[in-house]
């Protein structure tokens, strides 16, 4: 809502000659703290990445914690020991799945010679892994404004088919890849208020248009693949997604204030003491398209 | 309440004495050539010393002893009048003043009483002539009456493109906007650009910072009290103007002479023309623009009656092609009686609607298609009385009665959706007593009570802790029926004492002083930098607590050079309970849960202000500067929900410093220069600490909130008014109008914000990299030309 909010803003402001420098600037500075990303899903192997914060405007990668001990619990059993990548410093798995309707978090045991506000043993909140609905189908149409008003060019669109689950509400993210590669700083999360049990595709409720029109020079690929993985999530992670999204998509007026961003990871035992970073549990589809031009 | 009744005793004590001893001048002072009433007009008995000013709706009454007085009244830009009165019985006399045709060495810029500065009881008063701001350099021509106020001290804005307005460390939705008593609760257009008010159709404007009057509240910080024109009675006439924004027509005339009149304005920008010139086909098939229409009748049913019917109407609209549709605005009515119970007892009757919607959706005839509302409505009941015991002692005092309805949302089309309306009511009823005490003491003390009712029906969640609410610790709900009281504010702490007293040296200089309480039982949900037309008030309730603010004033005032020169220091403090903050990420539209949102929290502001104000002459103008801290406190046992720790930390809008020259110059009797320089501190952000990736984010780590301030903003705009001599053989004449707007160009600093860079958001990149940038709404001078003209 207030992205056209926004449009009109940037609209009005352009025709008044408004305009952006990048400036220097010097701005505090605090101790590296620790930094915890990771999912398990119902789909996919699981995943945990540690890190640090670093300086603002520092151009180097950050800090990545190597030799820390994750294991996924379900409830209160311990499930899975991920391991750690021998390619990529910080990054652990498993090929463990979760399971619909089950509990589950992750445990982290940070050691030896890393800043100190990272030692310790940290812990995620526990999350019900959700059930997702099935994208049935995702099919080519050609859309154009007289049918769409959406589609502002007439072209070939990628329209997403599926039926939300009734009578719970439901939060989703969707992530789109394209010829193997994910869109990047996309996140793309709503839910199902107002619209229930809904199917999108079929009687007043069209589907969801989720990409298009695909370029010309896209056209001219024959196997141009794109892939839509649909996950049910919890509120509270889509919550924390909204916060990334408002936190670092900015530059009007209207932005929402800074605000500090934490997620659902703290130290064992102390929940005032927060990591960085979100361990998301979700229920997941994939379904996917082959462009025919 | 026994005190409010010893003071209403004390007033009918005088009353009785006086009465026998006292004989009533009273009366209406119009302007000879409209018919209009004017606002302030000092009537005075030289040889005693004694006088009145003219109330709202131009009425003045005086109780002076029998005997023949000569009677001088005055009101600067108008000739002043002089004659002799036999006082043997009780007189009513109206009076009509024709303007004063500009002379070079006797340019008047103030419709103010000459010596008002020092001798009136008020003070943290800003007045701005319309005469004189229409003469100042505006934003693309557009005379604009609330950023020409925030040019006077203690009020500023965030910046250019800011909704609404500072008054002394108040937030936006602090302030009572009112026009012709009903309450407006957006004055802005434009996003912020432009007020709503248009200044071809406003007769007067007042703003109180302090020492506010008890007639008025609702609101924590302010009250700008702007008054519609009430139309010419005399003969038919019109006014208007075609600008680079927007065009603009006022029409006024008798209904029958001398006894009824209309007046209709109307404005419309073409914003939206500008937009259809740009290259990008994203800007260029939208549309963009508002208009307004303000309207009023006045009817004199008789002497001692008086009916005034005005209202307004304006929209903003903005559509993204035929894809979406965007369009805010405020409407309001109101009904005015006059009627003189006696010579003595002047009384107002008001009835009031006031409406703010704003509303967004895609085309109707979409096949898939919504449309969401959102609507705050209330209805007013005022009943005011004035009694004039003696020129040195006059009383007010009235009821008043509000009724809210607030529709925070309401989505209908291919789906419906609609969050719980809200109901409130706000009754009040205010006392004050202005009194002349000897030769140097004027002191005015009020009370007002105010009491708050939120009403069914309406579902109300329960919380395991109520202090506190939070969607994890939701217990059960509650039903309560249409009108039924959920929570009720209507203990002691809804009095408002209100104290103004003026020490007079001489008659050149005055020392005053002011408290006030205020009590605001309403609160603009709004957690931008500044507030944009989707965000809406929500009532007090079992949840949101109403804010109270305390501030003591006191100032020096000082004219020179027989009152050609003004000069004036006010300090003031000011303390703020229960006002409303946000949690991290709140997401407050379509929230049927707002209150788990909402962190109550405190404030202090403190400052310095210097006026000097030149009023006559070729050069007239004046400089003001304040010095003023604003700060602000959240404190919670969860350190999550604690801003900055629990310590304080400054309000986005506190500026230090804040410097404003503002300078008319009468170069010939056709030609006139304006200038207006502004210097301000700059405003406050909060800077990263760190960041920490996301996926493909950059993610900034902020904890101390507004701890790092942006450049210093300031500003030149030059204006230059062309006035044809005009033919007496004509009625119709024009004028022209150039403008400069940022004439050095300065690339203000709006805000800085932190990103990645361009290259690390590009949506194949990994990179991290991360700048901070500085967003100027106007990067370079901004010109304007308008074509004005009356007839």
């Amino acid at each position: 809502m207030k992205t056209f909010y926004k449009l009109g803003f940037i609209a009005l402001i352009l025709s008044f000659a408004a305009c952006t420098d990048v400036v220097e600037l010097e701005v505090p500075q605090t101790a590296p703290e620790i930094v915890i990303t990771g999912q398990l899903s119902n789909t996919d192997s699981c995943y945990v990445r540690i890190s640090t914060t670093a300086p603002y405007f520092s151009d180097e990668e950050t800090t990545k914690i190597s030799g820390a001990r994750v294991s996924i619990w379900q409830g209160s059993t311990e499930v899975a020991l991920l391991t750690e990548s021998s390619l990529t410093a910080g990054y652990y798995s498993s090929d463990f799945k979760g399971s619909i309707g089950n509990l589950y978090h992750i445990e982290v045991l940070v050691e030896g010679n890393f800043p100190e506000k990272t030692l310790g043993t940290w812990v995620s909140v526990f999350d019900t892994l959700r059930d997702c609905p099935v994208v049935d189908s995702i099919r080519q149409a050609t859309l154009s404004r007289s049918t769409t008003p959406q589609a502002f060019e007439e072209g070939e669109y990628a329209l997403m088919y599926f039926g939300d689950i009734p009578n719970v509400r439901n939060y989703y993210r969707l992530k789109r890849t394209l010829n193997d590669s994910v869109f990047a700083k996309e996140i793309i999360v709503f839910d199902d208020e107002g619209v229930d049990g809904i199917y999108f595709g079929s009687g007043i409720f069209p589907p969801i248009s989720i990409y298009g029109p695909f370029e010309e020079d896209e056209m001219e690929i024959e196997l141009d693949t794109l892939v839509v993985r649909l996950e049910s999530i919890s509120r509270d992670f889509g919550d924390f997604l909204d916060l990334v999204n408002s936190q670092t998509q900015v530059g009007s007026p209207f932005d929402a204030p800074p605000a500090l961003v934490v997620g659902n990871i703290h130290r064992k035992g102390d929940a005032e003491d927060y990591a960085f970073g979100y361990f998301n549990v979700v229920g997941s589809n994939t379904n996917g398209l082959r462009y025919k031009p | 309440m026994r005190f409010l009744l010893n003071l209403l005793f004390l007033g009918l004590s005088f009353q009785a004495f006086s009465q026998n001893l006292l004989h009533t001048y009273s009366g209406y002072v119009r302007d000879a050539k409209t018919g209009e009433e004017l606002i302030g007009v000092n009537v005075v008995i030289p040889s005693l010393g004694e006088g009145a000013s003219t109330n709202l709706y131009g009425y003045y009454s005086l109780s002076l002893k029998p005997g023949i007085y000569e009677v001088s009244i005055q009101y600067i830009g108008y000739q002043t009048k002089t004659m002799k009165i036999d006082l043997n019985k009780d007189l009513k006399m109206n009076i009509e003043l024709s303007e004063n045709t500009t002379e070079l060495d006797e340019v008047i810029v103030t419709a103010e009483k000459l010596d008002q500065n020092v001798s009136s009881v008020e003070m943290s008063v800003a007045q701005l002539d319309i005469k004189d701001v229409k003469k100042m350099p505006a934003l693309l021509g557009e005379v604009d009456i609330i950023r020409s106020l925030t040019l006077l001290p203690g009020i500023s804005t965030i910046g250019e493109a800011s909704n609404g307005f500072n008054v002394r460390g108040g937030n936006t939705d602090q302030n009572l906007i009112l026009l012709d008593e009903a309450p407006v609760y957006n004055s802005s257009h434009l996003f912020g650009f432009f007020s709503i008010f248009n200044a071809d159709a406003v007769k007067d404007v007042k703003l109180y910072k302090g020492g506010i009057p008890s007639r008025y509240g609702g609101r924590l910080s302010s009250v700008v009290d702007v008054r519609q024109k009430d139309g010419n009675n005399k003969e038919f006439s019109g006014t208007g103007g075609i600008g680079l924004l927007s065009s603009r027509l006022l029409l006024e005339g008798p209904i029958q002479k001398d006894k009824s009149a209309f007046m209709i304005a109307a404005r419309r920008s073409y914003a939206d023309l500008f937009l259809a010139l740009s290259s990008d086909p994203t800007i260029n098939q939208n549309t963009l623009y508002f208009y307004d229409l303000n309207a009023k009748l006045n009817y004199i049913l008789s002497d001692k009656d008086r009916l005034y019917l005005s209202g307004y109407f304006g929209r903003d609209v903005f559509e993204l092609d035929d894809l979406f549709g965007f369009d805010w605005g405020n409407a309001t009515a109101s009904l005015r009686w006059n009627h003189l119970f006696s010579d003595k007892l002047f009384s107002n009757f008001t009835l009031v609607f006031s409406d703010y919607t704003y509303s967004l959706g895609t085309p109707e005839d979409d096949e898939f298609n919504f449309r969401l509302k959102s609507t705050i409505q209330d209805y007013h009941f005022k009943n005011q009385y004035n009694y004039y015991i003696s020129s040195k002692n006059e009383i007010e005092f009235g009821i008043e009665g509000i009724y809210y309805r607030m529709k925070p949302g309401e989505i209908t089309g291919s789906f419906e959706l609609q969050l719980q309306d809200e109901f409130a009511l706000e009754p009040s009823v205010y006392f004050s007593q202005e009194l002349e005490l000897g030769t140097r003491w004027t002191v005015q003390y009020g009370l007002r009570y105010s009491s708050f009712y939120n009403l069914g029906a309406q579902k109300v969640r329960n919380y395991a802790k109520p202090d506190l609410p939070q969607l994890n610790e939701l217990i059960d709900s509650e039903e309560y029926s249409s009108g039924q009281i959920i929570e009720a504010y209507n203990g002691l702490e809804g009095l408002e004492p209100r104290l103004s007293a003026n020490y007079r040296i001489s008659d050149e200089q005055s020392i005053k002083a002011s408290y006030n309480r205020t009590r605001q039982y309403i609160h603009l949900i709004s957690n931008t930098s500044t507030p944009t037309p989707v965000d809406l008030y929500r009532p007090a309730g079992r949840y949101i607590q109403p804010a109270t603010v305390n501030q003591v004033a006191a100032g020096y005032f000082q004219n020179f050079a027989e009152n050609r020169y003004e000069v004036s220091i006010e300090g003031y403090y000011k303390d703020f309970k229960n006002i409303v903050d946000y949690r991290n990420g709140a997401n407050l539209i379509f929230n049927e849960t707002i209150e788990t949102e909402i962190l109550p929290g405190i404030g202090r502001s403190f400052g310095l202000e210097f006026y000097l104000r030149k009023r006559k002459g070729r050069l007239s103008g004046w400089l003001s500067y304040t010095l003023s801290k604003t700060e602000l406190r959240v404190e919670n046992d969860d350190p999550l929900l604690a801003i900055n720790a629990g310590d304080w930390y400054p309000a986005n809008y506190d500026k230090r410093h804040d410097i404003s020259l503002v300078l008319n110059y009468q170069l010939t009797k056709k030609w006139d220069l304006g200038m207006n320089f502004t210097y301000q501190s700059g405003r406050p952000i909060t800077p990263p600490e760190g960041r920490f990736n996301f996926e493909d984010y950059s993610v900034p780590v902020y904890r101390s909130r507004n701890s790092l301030r942006i450049p210093d903003y300031h500003r030149l705009d030059l204006s230059a008014n062309y006035t044809p001599e005009k033919d007496p053989n004509k009625k119709f004449y024009s004028s022209w109008s150039l403008g400069f707007y940022n004439v050095y160009a300065r690339r203000n600093a709006y805000s800085i914000f932190f990103q990645q860079t361009p290259q690390a958001q590009g949506a194949t990149t990994s990179s991290f990299d991360t700048q901070a940038v500085q967003l100027a709404i106007f990067g370079t001078i901004i010109p304007s030309v308008t074509w004005n003209f009356n007839f």
